[in-house]
């Protein structure tokens, strides 16, 4: 009940600074806490580098491919009525239906989660969580921040993320989720995190700008449902250059 | 046919042949990915496919111009041509790295769209026999690609964020040696994995 509580106490407190939403635009990340979270992101990438991206790829390396994937649909199995319950709370009904199927199907034709069947026949995960709740409640924009665990988030999605991530397992499982589960699904969640992060390795000059605007857009695709509006800057752009052009 | 459907053909006509030539230009683009990794060549070989079809399908100027920002209007010509011959190779770098190894890989085109008369949204899906599909949107304009949404997070956006925290840390100059290293990063990459 501890988890509870301070679940509900975050909830709460993302709900008072949704009175006090950002005044940026939505399409754009807001970071004036970027030092702090600057800070935060080197250290969090320190320990990632040097413990826990080691042991999801030993985690990978030492479970085959359908076992792994079998853990992972456990762990998702027990996080699925928390984005039905989202999905409810949005008035998003068909999504909440569809995240109801398949925690009962998977729940029991699928072995407890290990085997996605409602996926096989078409039903997807809608994952819908708590800051989408508020979005769609009008808190729109919100803070950047960078934390140590949670990793990229925003001042809106932090309670979502901490009930998401460490809560909504634990109501499911209650003792069970213990350490060496708590473990096991955090190595899960790592390893299949890998290809996205050795990505953005490759790719970024800037890791936590690049991983700061990743987020936002990622979160910006589940606001808007997988169809969400892109800023192509083209426009600002020719204006410009007409500007020159004169 | 009466004139007023004359009329309404006439119009609509050239806009249906530009978006079936920007079908066409994402297709052959996807398909040379195909093609570099069926190869079975290293970095430099899958380089040598990518190279030309990025030079034919992508507005290398426009994504460079996009990513900068304001830096873009600072610079002069010399230093425009330079910063958008390195982004070239730098795109070609990326996807000769990423697109490595053929593993039943298929693109599926889904969809096209014209927001405005100068631009369409090509909508492809990279479907994987080991992974999810990914989506993937290519954005043109007068017929070449300027910006690709892959699972909703837009290329050109981090390009764009990636890029203006280089420069407000280090200055254009700092952001050009940056994407040297990249690049050189690539292919060091590469001929570790031609040793192999």
């Amino acid at each position: 009940m501890k988890w509870l509580r301070v679940g509900l106490l975050a909830t709460s407190l993302a709900g008072l600074g949704a009175c006090a939403s950002d005044p940026v635009p939505e399409m754009q990340a807001y970071d004036p806490w970027e030092g702090f979270n600057r800070a935060s992101y080197r250290a969090m990438d320190v320990a990632d580098r040097v413990a826990l991206q080691p042991l999801a790829r030993g985690y990978a390396s030492v479970f085959p491919a359908p076992v792994e994937t079998g853990i992972a649909n456990f762990f998702q199995n027990l996080r699925t009525p928390l984005s039905a319950l989202c999905g409810f709370l949005q008035g998003k009904f068909d999504r909440g239906g569809k995240d109801l199927g398949r925690f009962l199907l998977n729940s029991t034709v699928g072995l407890a989660g290990l085997i996605d069947v409602a996926g096989r026949a078409g039903i997807e995960f809608q994952d819908e969580d708590l800051g989408q709740v508020f979005a769609t409640w009008g808190y729109r924009r919100s803070r950047v921040l960078y934390l140590p665990i949670v990793g990229p988030t925003t001042v809106r999605d932090l309670p979502g993320d901490v009930l998401n991530r460490f809560l909504s397992p634990r109501w499911l499982l209650g003792d069970a989720y213990g350490w060496p589960v708590a473990t096991l699904d955090s190595l899960s969640l790592r390893s299949s995190a890998l290809t996205a992060t050795d990505a953005r390795d490759a790719a970024a000059l800037d890791p936590y700008a690049f991983t700061r605007e990743g987020n936002h857009q990622r979160r910006l695709d589940k606001l808007y449902d997988g169809d969400p509006p892109v800023e192509d800057f083209l426009d600002e752009a020719l204006d410009e250059s007409d500007d020159d052009a004169q | 046919m009466s004139i007023r459907r004359l009329l309404l053909v006439a119009l609509l006509l050239p806009c249906a042949l530009a978006a079936a030539d920007d079908r066409d230009t994402v297709e052959q683009f996807n398909d040379t990915l195909i093609r570099a990794m069926k190869s079975g060549g290293n970095f430099a070989d899958r380089a040598a496919i990518i190279g030309p079809q990025v030079e034919v399908a992508f507005d290398v100027d426009t994504i460079a111009r996009v990513s900068l920002g304001r830096t873009w209007r600072e610079l002069d010509d010399h230093g425009r041509t330079q910063f958008a011959e390195l982004l070239e190779s730098l795109i070609v770098a990326t996807y000769a790295d990423r697109f490595d190894r053929f593993n039943d890989q298929r693109f599926e085109t889904t969809g096209v769209e014209a927001p405005k008369a100068d631009r369409s949204v090509v909508k492809t899906r990279l479907v994987r026999v080991d992974a999810d599909a990914v989506t993937l949107d290519y954005y043109l304009t007068n017929g070449r690609i300027y910006n690709i949404v892959a699972d909703g997070v837009s290329d050109l956006s981090l390009r764009r964020a990636d890029y203006t925290a280089i420069i407000g840390r280090k200055g254009f100059d700092g952001l050009l040696a940056d994407i040297r290293s990249k690049i050189a990063a690539y292919r060091d990459d590469g001929m570790d994995e031609a040793a192999q």
